[in-house]
């Protein structure tokens, strides 16, 4: 017996097929949008048409009510709606420096949940002047893990240099995700030519933490983590961490690991076998 | 089992329509998978978010699947092949995969953990063995394509300019991806010069040549167009998507059909999951050939491509499909007629993502036969609780010929030199003989470069000007830029101001030779070359700051003297505070303050003054609505007019738009100034407009030709208010 369904997916469709030869579509940015839009959008409760609604919106004048709706979106569950929604007021002066200040305001004296929406606003808005405000959020004491993490991955996001010495503090930092998070931030420095403090997460406690600060020491060639990768590679029983070391060791090139990456090409893992070899390639 | 209706029904279907194919066709009971053994499709778990706009890459959920069923019905045999056999892949997703053209290996994206990136795994078909190809653990590698010679060809998030951020669109936000290649055996890893925003999907034509899906954010335009290029990332060359040929906004994951003719997924950018209509696009004129198949590789340029539509019902732009209508994840074409049969990933419903997520029903992609004469579709596989996609037969295929990689411009050494044998060779704009002065070539970025998420009240990208190649007597230029870097070439008259935009992003990489004919000449027709060098090589290119390192690309000095970026606060409002603003200081008693007043429907009214100090200023009707960055910047680039007419609201008054960006000769501002002749040496005495010169009209002091470059090329470049100079990441 053909169900329902089938019978409409066997139903034959319009069989109209035409060569189109008029102007393309409009396919300018930020246009179509409307508080309307926006409020449909965030009804449907999907993040993708939340994102989507808010770029189409980027211009439209706003009032309270408008401006409401996105100022909501702000502490949202879902970190791509906040991130959208700082978007959104990064694109509006005005409103930005309000914003701004009410971040400035959650990290100073909120809760966790706020100091974690404010890092998220002032990494999104990437200005250095902020760097202060998430540099003294750092220091405070009982922000819990997702709000020392995200200080952190904001200044990350915000990429200067100058928060250097903050984003290598996190490093010890007692969470493995902060630690994690402070290697990505280290990573995304403008003008970044160093992952020394970085290297002594090689041996971290957490898989996590090691697969990415192996890599990081791998983008900067950091020499001094060659010996640490090489025990890494040969006893890490994580088959990532294994492969990262081996991809690491290949970016720094130095002959002495021929032995190390050598003995990898044999790894019982898929992951690490090809890595080793190539690896072997590229030394010097 | 969950699939037994379907199995039943599909068979019977499958009978009734090799009936109907006897009874109207030629008599054959052939069906278009009649000698496919086997099928191979990506079963991925259902999602209802997460996957983003067309270009976004990195969902992720576990439990991905690469299947063969044999034979391609549903009662086939089905069969994982990847990556059961490994518990190390336990977790796994995969994005996309591409079958060798022997048929014996597989190339797949997957991602193994949500910590980890999509990288690029081998899997050898019969022995099941897989082992993962050595990328930067850091970076996404996705959308594989297999090149003749065993390369393969990807999108990735890795960044070949050394200690360079990835481009990371100020708008959409993600980071950009960009191609590569690696060989099968993991060696050789190449990245290739990058365009501003994303380059995916990509598939080999009959050429050898790549086809790519780009996507050109350039001031307003923001689409996923067609280019294609050689397999090493040179020759890069716009195919399908502008000059009038377009369907819809993106075109992506295209298939060749025949030479010259491929089979793509048409939609908007966002809201559809990533799927579409299905589109035939013939990149040229078309023809038949002895064999009955349609090609279209005769005369291929923009101007000569067209689109069919063939699934005519399918939403092209945002709005929700309809039950039976849906949309298609992927079409593979099984035959080159006029209307191909395709093996398709379709799924029902709305298929787009607000009208699901407030359902709270994903949609559901699944393996169909579609007839693209009769619109029918006939079910093959369909699991209600994963998508399955990128079907595609197991057979082997003709391989295309090798390219072999471009070698390197003798002139260019790590850099690339760019230039033109004759810029009055135009197909799209007649050039008055000696009208152009030079080309001014200018290097985009994005938000990455630490100016945030937006470079003022304009939709242009970070904008700094290299410098410029000028025009010798042949009407040849050329000019060693830095590799890698996507740059933007204005031709320009004598008055710096522009005749012309090329308007799409291009990159060389290093020792690559970008030689035009012209500027934009036809593409379809032959480039006539003279015998013997361009007088522009014979003199030898510009260099235009070729090696100098990203971040030392900005002004040093006096910006009016010699500028890299235009930054508003730092190069343009010095001239406002001393030649401007002792009259337009926002008084609406003084003379030239122009102003508008805005109402809305409850009649809340705002009035805009003109005003060019550097004050912030805020505007609003009630509440605060538009805001400028400085009160000189909004009332240059003003409140977006369209937006405010959309929007139901009134405006009064005079006064007008006084910047378009790219568009300096068209400027009101510019227009007032007057400005003298810059090039090849200033006169103050020439000027470009019959009118006359202001300030100087009013007994103001008059600019300087420094001052007057600075201002047009702020126009011509987008009036963005960041540069690097005074992007407010990297200076508090």
């Amino acid at each position: 017996m053909l169900g329902t369904k089938m019978i409409r997916n066997a139903l034959i469709a319009a069989a109209c097929t035409f060569t189109v030869l008029g102007a393309m579509p409009e396919a300018d940015a930020g246009r179509g949008g409307s508080p309307g839009v926006i409020r449909s959008a965030i009804r449907s409760n999907n993040a993708d048409a939340i994102i989507s609604a808010l770029e189409q919106s980027e211009n439209i004048p706003c009032n309270s009510d408008c401006m409401g709706m996105v100022m909501d979106l702000l502490d949202n569950d879902d970190y791509r709606i906040r991130q959208v929604a700082s978007w959104w007021f990064a694109r509006r002066p005005a409103q930005m420096k309000e914003v701004a200040e009410l971040a400035t305001a959650w990290l100073t004296t909120g809760t966790s949940t706020d100091a974690r929406n404010g890092a998220d606003i002032l990494g999104t808005f990437g200005y250095a002047k902020h760097i202060a405000t998430l540099t003294a959020a750092s220091q405070k004491s009982g922000l819990d893990a997702p709000a020392r993490a995200a200080i952190v991955k904001a200044l990350g996001d915000i990429a200067n240099k100058s928060a250097n010495s903050v984003v290598a503090n996190a490093m010890t930092d007692s969470d493995a995700t902060v630690r994690l998070s402070a290697v990505t931030a280290w990573k995304n420095m403008l003008k970044q030519n160093s992952a020394e403090p970085v290297a002594a997460l090689v041996n971290d406690g957490d898989v996590q933490v090691r697969r990415a600060a192996i890599s990081a020491v791998g983008k900067f060639r950091t020499v001094e983590a060659r010996v640490a990768l090489e025990a890494v590679l040969a006893s890490d029983a994580d088959s990532a961490v294994r492969r990262n070391a081996a991809w690491a060791l290949g970016r720094i090139g130095d002959a002495a690991s021929r032995d190390a990456l050598r003995a990898a090409t044999t790894d019982a893992s898929s992951l690490v076998r090809t890595t080793a070899k190539v690896a072997m390639g590229k030394l010097r | 089992m969950k699939n037994t209706p379907y199995r039943i029904a599909i068979s019977a279907l499958l009978g009734l329509a090799g009936t109907s194919l006897a009874a109207c066709g030629n008599g054959s009971t052939q069906g278009p998978l009649d000698e496919v053994d086997s099928i191979v499709f990506i079963e991925r778990q259902s999602r209802m978010g997460g996957m983003g706009d067309i270009f976004q890459y990195d969902s992720y959920e576990a439990g991905a699947k690469l299947v063969k069923l044999t034979p391609p019905t549903a009662d086939g045999e089905r069969v994982v092949i990847c990556c059961d056999q490994d518990p190390e892949y336990a977790d796994l997703d995969i994005i996309d995969y591409d079958l060798s053209y022997d048929a014996k290996t597989i190339v797949l994206s997957a991602r193994l953990s949500a910590d980890q990136r999509y990288g690029l795994f081998t899997l050898d078909v019969d022995s099941g063995n897989i082992e993962q190809l050595p990328t930067d653990p850091d970076a996404h590698y996705v959308y594989p394509t297999i090149l003749p010679g065993d390369r393969v060809l990807f999108a990735t998030t890795a960044v070949v300019e050394e200690g360079a951020p990835q481009f990371r669109d100020e708008y959409e936000r993600g980071t950009t991806l960009q191609l590569g290649s690696i060989a099968m055996d993991g060696s050789d890893e190449k990245l290739f010069s990058r365009n501003l925003s994303h380059r995916i999907t990509t598939t080999v034509l009959s050429t050898g040549e790549v086809l790519v899906t780009q996507w050109d954010h350039l001031n307003t335009m923001n689409a996923g167009l067609l280019i294609k290029m050689n397999p090493d990332g040179t020759r890069v060359r716009e195919v399908f998507g502008k000059q009038g040929t377009g369907a819809t906004n993106s075109y992506y994951k295209t298939v060749e059909i025949s030479p010259g003719r491929v089979v793509a997924i048409g939609s908007s950018r966002d809201r559809t999951f990533q799927s579409g209509a299905i589109l035939d696009i013939r990149l040229g004129e078309t023809y038949e050939t002895e064999d009955g198949e349609i090609w279209a590789d005769e005369k291929m340029s923009e101007a000569n491509a067209s689109a069919k539509i063939l699934t005519a019902q399918v939403p092209l732009g945002r709005e929700p499909s309809s039950n039976t209508v849906g949309r298609y994840y992927n079409a593979y074409p099984l035959d080159a007629t006029e209307y191909p049969n395709f093996i398709v990933s379709w799924a029902d419903g709305p298929v787009q993502s607000e009208v699901n997520g407030a359902a709270g029903i994903a949609p559901d992609f699944g393996i169909y036969l579609y007839n693209s004469e009769k619109g029918t579709r006939l079910p093959i596989y369909d699991n209600e609780d994963t998508w399955e996609i990128n079907p595609m037969p197991l057979v082997a295929r003709e391989a295309p010929p090798v390219i072999a990689a471009t070698g390197a411009d003798q002139f260019a050494g790590e850099q690339v030199l760019l230039g033109a044998m004759d810029v009055y060779d135009s197909s799209v704009q007649d050039f008055e003989p000696g009208s152009i002065y030079g080309v001014r070539i200018v290097e985009g970025f994005s938000g990455e470069e630490g100016v945030g998420m937006d470079f003022g009240l304009t939709m242009a990208e970070g904008a700094q000007t290299l410098g410029i190649a000028p025009i010798r007597e042949d009407g040849s230029w050329a000019a060693l830029i830095p590799a890698n870097i996507p740059v933007r070439q204005i031709a320009i008259d004598k008055f710096g101001m522009a005749l012309r935009h090329e308007p799409v992003w291009i990159s060389g990489n290093p020792g690559e030779s970008m030689f035009c004919g012209g500027c934009h000449e036809s593409r379809s027709e032959t480039t006539t070359i003279q015998p013997g060098l361009t007088e522009a090589v014979a003199i030898g290119p510009v260099d235009l700051l070729s090696d100098v390192g990203r971040f030392e690309r900005q002004t040093a000095g006096n910006f009016a003297d010699a500028n890299i970026g235009v930054p508003w606060d730092l190069a343009l409002q010095p001239i406002f505070d001393a030649k401007c603003v002792a009259c337009h200081d926002g008084d609406p008693n003084k003379p030239g303050n122009a102003s508008m007043t805005i109402t809305d429907e409850e009649g809340n009214a705002q009035t805009i003054v003109f005003n060019l100090s550097g004050e912030e200023i805020f505007y609003g009707t009630g509440e605060e609505m538009v805001s400028g960055y400085s009160a000189s910047h909004l009332s240059l680039l003003g409140p977006d007019m369209e937006d405010i007419e959309d929007l139901g609201l009134t405006v009064e008054g005079d006064m007008p738009i006084y910047v378009e960006p790219e568009n300096a000769v068209g400027s009101i501002l510019i227009q007032k100034l007057n400005p003298p002749v810059q090039y090849p040496t200033a006169n103050l005495n020439e000027r470009a407009f019959p009118t006359v010169s202001h300030p100087a009209d009013v007994g103001g002091t008059p600019l300087t030709a420094g001052e007057y470059r600075l201002l047009i090329e702020m126009a011509d470049n987008g009036g963005q208010f960041f540069s690097r100079e005074n992007a407010p990441g990297q200076n508090p």
